[in-house]
């Protein structure tokens, strides 16, 4: 009995250990985007912590938020501080947002594996010496790796905008608070137009892009809601095409991750979603962004 | 000599003002789906009146010629009043779908309210087009997508059910697309009728 539960918590452990969003070995690229270009690396672990205190107010408020235009517009403030003054290392989403991290277990790793794999995607690209063939390969690789972590990796299947759109509970968030999803947009706008920038060919070129890639971000936010002017979540296609050309089913994943970011957002907001549900829906829509088959576009790869 | 020339230039000239010289970026469906969206995102900054999103009944794209940049307008309409012009908005757009600038009809009369118990009218059209946006590989449904000129919405029965029934039309082809949803907006089936 006693060699019988030995097994159990060894497998158990194997099991959770294997799930956890823990990349290891570190890329040896890790965290070299942010030395060349470090105000967009400290606008990106600004977005994390962005992400986590919207969410984690949210929750805190849920079903007393009176006034959504004052409360929006006193976190909105709240955010523009940290984006205004980033932090300089990865946060831990746990110290900013306790309850959304308990609330939304699963999602929580979902993202944190995604955006692993995000950063050092923009890490092989900053510093990657060979332009062709041999930077994709390594993007490829640490694709693999991100793969190989089943239950945690989101699907490479492009899916259908009903993903995002199509439940009972949708566009919750962005109807209540314009100005909070315009910003989360503008967040994954910054994310796939780094990418586009930093397939130019030369330094002195991607260089620049970053630049206007940083330059532009801030304009998007200047004047909320008006001064982001998207109708739709910004995609991978349209928004970086050199980068969708090259990389169609890792563009699908990411689009598919920003798409699992505004299910949060709704799921979140929405009065028809009960609290005693959250936990559930965070873990089937969880599922749903790794399932190849939920909300398959007929139209991935093309054009 | 001189006739030749006038058609070389015209020829020229209309590849270089398009940037697409294979045809436009987005189709007039997908121009008829991005105004559902246009209309969430402008009731939600209250730009327009809520009654858009809630009681839109009709879309209609046409292509404009003599307006560059704008390619495509589309015309929405609330449910038609008793008498009087239904409440009309014009959106236009690039031909890659950049939404340009937006107008609000002056003259129209407040329709009646459908009702629409749980989805509102403009996601049950964003879910009605995704299917021929998701489905234009076929034929017949590409006719739809590439030759777009309405979009109606209207309650309808299906096998005893209430759901939402989207109909429309094209300039390429005679026959009509139907598409079902339930008032969830859940897909349920579509088809072509003469």
């Amino acid at each position: 009995m006693k060699i019988l539960n030995s097994v159990f918590i060894l497998l158990f452990i194997s099991i959770s250990s294997w799930a956890a969003p823990t990349w290891y070995p570190l890329p040896a690229e890790a965290y070299k985007f942010g030395e060349q270009y470090p105000k967009a690396q400290q606008l990106l672990f600004a977005f994390d912590y962005g992400h986590a205190l919207v969410y984690e107010r949210l929750l805190q408020n849920r079903g007393q938020i009176a006034n959504p235009k004052e409360f929006e517009k006193k976190i909105l403030d709240d955010v523009m501080s940290i984006l205004k003054n980033p932090p300089h290392v990865k946060v831990d989403e746990s110290d900013i947002a306790p309850l959304y991290v308990f609330t939304f277990p699963l999602m929580v790793d979902t993202f944190d594996w995604s955006h692993m794999l995000h950063q050092y995607i923009l890490d092989v690209l900053a510093t990657s010496k060979d332009r062709g063939q041999n930077m994709n390969k390594r993007v490829e690789e640490l694709f693999s790796v991100y793969k190989t972590n089943k239950p945690l990796a989101i699907t490479d299947v492009c899916k259908t905008m009903l993903f995002m759109d199509g439940h009972y509970f949708s566009k919750e968030f962005r109807r209540q608070y314009p100005s909070f999803n315009l910003l989360i947009w503008s967040y994954h706008w910054f994310q796939i137009k780094l990418y586009e920038a930093l397939l130019k060919p030369t330094k002195l070129e991607r260089d620049v892009a970053v630049q206007k890639t940083v330059d532009a971000f801030w304009q998007l936010i200047s004047d909320l809601p008006d001064s982001a002017d998207f109708d739709m979540m910004p995609e991978t296609r349209t928004e970086a095409p050199t980068f969708y050309r090259n990389f169609p089913l890792l563009s699908a994943s990411f689009d598919n991750n920003h798409m699992l970011h505004d299910i949060v957002s709704d799921i979140l907001t929405s009065p028809k979603v009960a609290t005693a549900d959250m936990r559930k829906h965070g873990v089937e829509f969880a599922r749903m962004a790794m399932d190849p088959e939920a909300f398959k576009s007929n139209h991935c790869g093309s054009n | 000599m001189k006739t030749l020339t006038i058609i070389l230039s015209t020829v020229l000239m209309s590849l270089v003002t398009s940037a697409h010289p294979g045809g436009p970026g987005v189709t007039k469906t997908k121009a008829i789906e991005l105004s559902a969206h246009r209309i969430d995102r402008l009731v939600a900054l209250g730009k327009i009146d809520a009654a858009f999103l809630k009681n839109l009944e009709k879309m209609e794209v046409t292509v404009v010629t003599d307006q560059a940049p704008v390619y495509y307008k589309v015309r929405v309409s609330q449910m038609q009043p008793a008498q009087g012009l239904p409440q009309q908005l014009d959106i236009s757009y690039d031909e890659d779908g950049k939404p340009l600038s937006f107008q609000v009809i002056a003259g129209g009369v407040n329709g009646p309210d459908m009702g629409w118990p749980d989805k509102d009218a403009g996601s049950l059209a964003e879910n009605s087009l995704h299917y021929v946006l998701e489905n234009n590989t076929d034929a017949k449904v590409a006719l739809f997508d590439k030759g777009a000129v309405s979009y109606v919405l209207s309650k309808g029965t299906l096998n005893g059910q209430a759901v939402a029934r989207s109909q429309m039309t094209s300039s390429m082809t005679t026959e009509k697309l139907n598409i079902y949803v339930k008032l969830d907006g859940t897909f349920i089936s579509a088809e072509i009728v003469p």
